[in-house]
């Protein structure tokens, strides 16, 4: 009976020792097979809430107006939160009037006391107008999230432009969103220039038709 | 893709499944390694911390099998060794800078779409997931681009800190390099340090996009099959990748310079820029793998829509072979659908194969000549492309810190960083449209840098070789891309760019590039056909503005224009306070296919101050209007500013003392009354006969010399792939029904003053181009056989002159 009652365990610790043997050699050798990186692992700070991020507005029209009011988090859902960038991705450290530099003969316009035409004045009311401007072919439904960048004076021919640097966001929930960064006037806040636009692989295809009599 | 019949699809899907298993069961470039098809159970615990498992490529190459259904268990094919992702929490990494300068803390990460705030969080350290999850997903896209993210960041470093060296200025460094010493410090490496963000399970069916304006890529699903995920796919997602780091490229001297404003990989539905990015992209995709073709999951599996990059792959039709007679040539090939031989459709991604097997064979030739390594060869293929994209997106106008003009302040590329009056930097209008990426001036590009790098001056970079310049050009030629004369080293600058070093072509080994007069470029003059084409439907204009200014192509259109192009009659005339399309019946008059057709609709140099009063010069090959129509008095002997033919060197800007008398003026004329005459003048001319507030003017007061038709600034350049010999446009790229489909870029629009008087007949100048153009590029009048220097491109000279003349009916 002893025999008997100590054979089951014997060959129990014997199965126990060759699975742990097996388990330990199995991860030699799995280990051996593909070792995880000897360095130090470098970690990278978890996101947080960043003190650049761009604040987004969204421009509506409403009634002919164009309303203009912080996004709220429905409207920001397709869109990426991003900070503004830093000031060497500005033209040049020269500033007037707040306002970094960007065209012609800046060193001597960063002299506050040079004088310098303009042929525009910065209005308060720029964004609305811009938001007239984005909107007023657009159908029914469609908004505007507008991030701004940067504020410019832009010198050529002696005269200066007040411009913003913008994000455009058009969030549209038929024909879906796109997105672009543009110079804009900070009067009229007409689109100057525009750039960085979406590159999509399937393009959805813009078509005319001809005319028939 | 153009519209298909669903019959149509379904025979073609047969054919290419067919076409697809014949190649991956030969075992031939898409063979496929076959897995043990034992399920993997991805499970948290089975992989050690940061550690999960990838798909090491796409399952249709897994599992050898073309025809595996959306449905298949795809943890069949994973392989049970796990994979290193990330020791971080979330999924996202740093890239390294050079030295101290440049490291990117947090370079790239991956969410699941735009919705998601954050990217994905590891769960218990550990980065393994059922493979039907998004969170697989996610990490697939984050391994897979990693990889070329990691390569892409060592090529740069190794270029800027070895090869290319910028801070070592020649005669030290053996070429001038385009690549920027304040890489690294402006962070123009990575896009000025914005971290990539990669949306891995993205709301965009079937599709996949880049987008600059957030440095994000997204990857989409098809609706049909929720479960097949681009992500699932890495050829794709290199293909995309591609897409972002050209951009890059495109603006490392913009960035490194401070400049706002970036260039673009393309600007249109079709033009070259953008084919020959997608062909770009093709081998970025065909570097990481080695295979002949890509998209084996992502795209042909469900959407028919991948691509070969290699003559020897079995997707393409009879007749293509890597024998050098019949390879995928410019421009024959530009239309064609290996899925669909005997279509012709104007896209993007078609017209790129000739680049994707230019440089597949390219890669080949150094893996030949050179001995190199696939890999080796790759690199220097993307370092010639780094190259080539740097200069070519160069908005500085500099080309290298160490440039070729005799005062590195001197623009040699894009005519110059100033701005225009409105404060649009000429250079970006060169980049764009008036002297864009073309496969000329691209392959132009590329062969110069190939040539300084690896065989000038008995350079041995060629594995200790020296590479035959001869090889490079024969193997251009045989794709018809030896369109150029000269390897243009001095650069375009207005004083010394047909002065100093330029390498000729060998005119021998141009056999199969096709160059053809731009005199043999016309409008339609057939009976039956109409010289143009106008557009004016309420509806299809009104959406093509809509999507044009929401996809920021157009900018302004003038407040005179009703919100609802109320006046839009559809009629197929010019009515006041319209928004119009306008496409050139173009005709190809030679024997030989034309190829790269761009119509400029934007101000350039052909008037003449007379006493105040802008007038038409009629001393251009249009020889338009005759003297006693309007024109500007005759230059007399000899050119200097203000005259006709003089050609301004700063697109008008400098003005007196400068260049006294030069300004650019819009493509169109009006006709006017004078006495018992009529004469062609300026619209300004109309505007004062007609005693009209210049408030009233399309561009406000202003800007009065388009005060009654304007060409919308971004819609003023047209593209065409190509037109066949003898025939238009039209009539070589039909659709189903014989006739063409107009796209965005097929059309100018122009937007007409509602105070027009009817009947009041205008004649607008276009200059028109194509690529495979004998005197376009190359000026024919220098010995050299130079191309023409980048402020030409203001005038009439590289250009054919084609008139749209028509009469504004109420």
């Amino acid at each position: 009976m002893k025999t008997d009652q100590e054979t089951p365990k014997i060959k129990s610790s014997l199965i126990a020792g060759v699975m742990i043997c097996g388990i330990v050699a199995g991860l030699i050798y799995w280990f051996n097979q593909e070792s995880p990186p000897s360095h130090t692992p470098q970690q990278v700070v978890s996101p947080q809430p960043q003190s650049k991020t761009i604040v987004y507005e969204t421009l509506e029209k409403k009634d002919k107006n164009i309303k203009r009011y912080p996004s709220t988090s429905v409207e920001l859902k397709n869109i990426s939160l991003h900070k503004k960038p830093d000031d060497h991705a500005s033209p040049t450290t020269l500033k007037r009037a707040g306002r970094f530099l960007r065209g012609d003969d800046l060193e001597r316009f960063s002299d506050e006391k040079v004088y310098l035409p303009t042929v525009n004045t910065p209005n308060p009311n720029w964004k609305e107008k811009l938001g007239h401007e984005l909107l007023r072919f657009q159908p029914e439904g469609v908004k505007v999230a507008l991030a701004h960048e940067q504020s410019y004076l832009s010198i050529s021919k002696g005269k200066g432009r007040y411009m913003e640097l913008i994000v455009v966001n058009y969030i549209n929930p038929v024909s879906g969103n796109t997105a672009f960064r543009a110079l804009a006037d900070s009067e009229t806040g007409q689109l100057i220039d525009t750039w960085d636009q979406t590159h999509s692989e399937r393009p959805v295809q813009i078509k005319f038709t001809q005319h028939q009599d | 893709m153009g519209i298909k019949s669903p019959q149509h699809i379904i025979l073609i899907t047969v054919l290419v499944t067919g076409t697809l298993h014949g190649c991956l069961s030969s075992g031939g470039q898409g063979g496929g390694r076959k897995s043990s098809e034992v399920a993997v159970q991805n499970s948290t615990m089975s992989v050690p911390e940061g550690y999960g498992r990838l798909l090491q490529d796409n399952p249709i190459i897994l599992s050898g099998n073309v025809n595996l259904e959306a449905t298949a268990d795809l943890s069949k094919y994973l392989r049970s060794t796990p994979d290193f992702i990330t020791y971080n929490n979330n999924l996202m990494e740093s890239c390294e800078g050079s030295g101290t300068q440049g490291s990117i803390e947090s370079c790239y990460e991956v969410r699941k779409d735009r919705a998601t705030a954050l990217p994905l969080t590891a769960v218990s350290k550990r980065w393994a997931f059922p493979v039907t999850t998004s969170e697989f997903a996610q990490v697939n896209a984050f391994g897979h681009i990693k990889k070329y993210i990691d390569r892409y960041h060592n090529l740069i470093r190794d270029l800027y800190t070895y090869k290319a060296n910028p801070n070592t200025p020649p005669p030290l460094n053996f070429y001038e390099t385009a690549i920027p010493r304040a890489l690294y410090t402006t962070k123009a490496q990575w896009y000025g340090g914005q971290s990539l963000v990669i949306y891995a399970d993205c709301d965009l069916p079937g599709n996949a996009n880049f987008t600059p304006s957030d440095f994000t890529l997204c990857f989409g699903s098809y609706t049909e099959y929720p479960q097949v995920k681009m992500a699932q796919d890495p050829s794709v997602m290199h293909h995309e990748f591609g897409h972002g780091i050209s951009q890059v490229m495109m603006n490392f001297r913009n960035i490194a310079a401070g400049l706002p404003e970036r260039s673009n990989i393309s600007y249109a539905f079709y033009d070259e820029a953008g084919s020959i990015q997608e062909g770009v992209a093709d081998y970025y995709s065909y570097a990481m793998n080695g295979r002949s073709r890509f998209g084996e999951w992502g795209l042909i599996r469900f959407a028919n829509a991948g691509r070969p990059v290699d003559e020897n792959d079995t997707l393409h039709a009879p007749g293509i072979s890597r024998n050098v007679e019949e390879r995928l040539r410019y421009p024959d090939y530009l239309t064609y659908d290996s899925s669909e031989p005997t279509a012709t459709i104007e896209d993007v991604h078609y017209a790129g194969q000739t680049t994707s097997h230019f440089l597949t064979a390219f890669t080949r030739d150094l893996q030949e000549t050179c001995s190199m390594t696939f890999t080796q060869a790759s690199d220097t293929v993307l370092y010639l492309l780094t190259e080539s994209y740097a200069e070519l997106g160069d908005l500085t106008g500099t080309a290298s810190d160490h440039s070729a003009g005799a005062n590195i302040s001197e623009a040699t590329i894009n005519l110059g960083s100033g701005l225009d009056s409105s404060g649009v930097r000429i250079s970006k209008d060169w980049v764009m449209k008036v002297a864009p990426i073309n496969y000329r001036n691209f392959f132009q590009k590329f062969a110069k840098y190939a040539y300084q790098i690896l065989n000038k001056g008995s350079s041995t970079r060629c594995n200790g070789f020296n590479y035959p310049l001869d090889n490079l050009e024969k193997l251009l030629d045989s794709y018809g891309l030896l369109l150029f004369k000269t390897y243009n080293e001095n650069g375009g600058n207005a004083n010394n760019g047909n002065s100093g070093t330029n390498k000729q072509v060998t005119a021998a080994n141009r056999l199969k590039s096709v160059l053809i007069s731009k005199n043999l470029i016309k409008l339609d003059s057939s009976t039956d056909s109409s010289p143009f084409f106008v557009f004016d439907k309420r509806a299809d204009i009104l959406s093509a503005v809509a999507n044009l200014q929401a996809r920021g192509n157009i900018t302004q259109i003038s407040s005179q224009i009703p919100s609802q192009l109320d006046y839009n009659n559809g009629n197929g005339e010019i009515s006041p306070g319209e928004v119009v399309g306008i496409a050139l019946n173009l005709y190809n008059d030679s024997n030989s296919t034309m190829a790269g057709v761009e119509v400029l609709a934007n101000d350039w140099d052909h008037t003449k101050d007379d006493g105040g009063v802008p007038k038409p010069c009629n001393s251009f090959e249009d020889a338009w209007p005759l003297s006693t129509e309007g024109a500007a008095p005759s230059d007399g002997s000899g050119s200097s500013a203000g005259a006709c033919q003089w050609t301004t060197r700063t697109n008008g800007t400098a003005g007196a003392p400068t260049e006294t008398g030069e300004s650019l003026h819009p493509v169109c004329f009006v006709q006017v009354r004078d006495g018992g005459t009529t004469k062609w003048a300026t619209q300004d001319a109309l505007r004062i006969s007609q005693n009209q507030d210049p408030n009233k003017c399309l561009g406000g007061t202003t800007n009065r010399k388009d005060c009654y038709i304007r060409a919308i600034r971004g819609a003023d350049f047209a593209w065409y792939s190509k037109i066949n010999p003898k025939t238009s446009w039209g009539k070589t790229v039909p659709d189903e029904s014989g006739s063409p489909t107009f796209n965005s870029n097929n059309i100018l629009l122009f937007e007409a003053s509602p105070d027009i008087p009817p009947g009041t007949v205008f004649d607008c100048r276009f200059r028109v181009r194509f690529t495979n153009c004998t005197e376009c590029f190359t000026k024919q009048t220098d010995s050299n056989e130079d191309d023409w220097l980048d402020y030409e491109y203001s005038g009439p000279l590289p250009f054919k002159i084609l008139h749209f003349q028509f009469t504004v009916i109420d």
